[in-house]
């Protein structure tokens, strides 16, 4: 017998023919490793099938199986967070940058702006601000000509 | 005959390091204008950064000596040049005309008037040792020599606790709090003699609306949204 102990194993396939574990060495090196039985039968097979039983492998299996799914889950939670931040990021910027706009920075027409300042989406930001400035342009032309 | 004193209330703005805080504050002051016309706004920002069309927006622009560092906020704070003053985050935006009667909402000789953390909704509040409870994005304060200490405290506090001078049990209070100013006003209210009087807002949520909120938080018109991502 090596000098190390066997953690961890689970099904790899769902034909059980192969495990997945880990191999702790005394030494304090940890490598995970993949086993299958062979014709002349595998050692280290009959030692994880002997220590933990088919059944307690199966019980491994499952709870690694639900892990995963844990793990998965929340990467894919942190990444649609991630993505929809960004994306608020984005459309925020636009805002800030219209605001930047002396048209619109000036202007007195405050329902436009709120307008803006809700705005869902970069298309509508663009197109409400471009509507206020040429309303204000407009206006600061009929002021001129008057 | 005696002139009567006007009630010297107004906002505060901070905006240092990066200049998206600037145009956030820009943004959110242009906000503010729009339903309270009459508001006085003060910006605190860096000399580099100023403008002539600040002017346009802010009543008053301060820039002497303001250092540039993230939490130029708190160095501003006791240096408000009002008596009631409303802090507002430069990721915030008006959204209603009740903006003005926030200085009103002072209950129970309270030094300061805030809003309470959703759990659900911040990265960080519970820990071992206690459980931040106010949002220190929005809050109205009184200019009083405990309130300006407290203030004053704070910003000391924070660079002690941004440089890592400041160490912690970090058991109780973990370490990923380093960052945040929540966590160092936490500990000056609970841990320190500088503690002042807090009281939250009414129906909390509609003065300092985080956009993570859930819809139910408030059923009268939100006055202050708050974008809380980066600008």
């Amino acid at each position: 017998m090596e000098n190390r102990e066997i953690k961890h194993p689970f099904w790899a396939d769902e034909e059980k023919t192969k495990i997945i574990c880990q191999f702790h060495y005394a030494s304090g090196e940890v490598m995970e490793a993949s086993v299958m039985d062979t014709d002349e039968g595998n050692p280290d097979w009959a030692e994880i099938i002997e220590t933990f039983g088919i059944e307690g492998i199966d019980k491994s299996t499952e709870k690694y199986a639900k892990e995963q799914k844990k793990i998965r889950a929340q990467q894919n939670a942190e990444t649609k967070e991630r993505i929809e931040t960004d994306e608020a990021g984005i459309l925020f910027a636009a805002k800030l940058d219209a605001f930047e706009i002396a048209e619109v920075k000036a202007s007195k027409d405050r329902t436009m702006k709120a307008r803006i300042r809700k705005a869902a989406n970069f298309m509508e930001v663009t197109v409400l601000t471009s509507i206020l400035v040429m309303k204000e342009m407009d206006n600061g032309e009929t002021k001129k000509t008057k | 005959m005696e002139k009567l004193r006007k009630p010297n209330n107004g906002f505060l703005y901070a905006a240092s390091l990066e200049k998206k805080f600037l145009s956030g504050a820009k943004y959110s002051a242009i906000s503010l204008k729009d339903y309270y016309p009459d508001a006085h706004i003060t910006l605190f920002t860096i000399k580099e950064w100023v403008t002539d069309d600040l002017y346009d927006i802010f009543d008053n622009v301060i820039f002497e000596d303001v250092p540039n560092n993230k939490r130029a906020k708190l160095w501003a704070l006791s240096r408000t040049p009002y008596d009631t003053t409303v802090y507002l985050d430069a990721d915030t935006e008006i959204q209603h005309e009740d903006i003005c009667l926030l200085f009103d909402q002072f209950k129970n000789d309270a030094d300061i008037m805030i809003t309470k953390i959703r759990p659900y909704s911040g990265k960080i509040s519970e820990f071992r040792g206690g459980n931040l409870t106010d949002h220190c994005g929005v809050f109205v304060y009184k200019k009083n020599d405990r309130t300006m200490q407290f203030m004053e405290e704070w910003y000391d506090r924070y660079l002690k606790q941004d440089s890592g001078e400041w160490q912690w049990d970090t058991e109780l209070y973990p370490e990923k709090l380093r960052p945040w100013d929540q966590w160092t006003y936490w500990w000056i209210q609970n841990k320190t003699n500088y503690a002042i009087k807090r009281e939250f807002l009414d129906d909390d949520a509609r003065w300092n609306f985080i956009n993570t909120y859930r819809e139910d938080e408030t059923d009268k018109p939100i006055v202050v949204y708050h974008h809380t991502i980066r600008i």
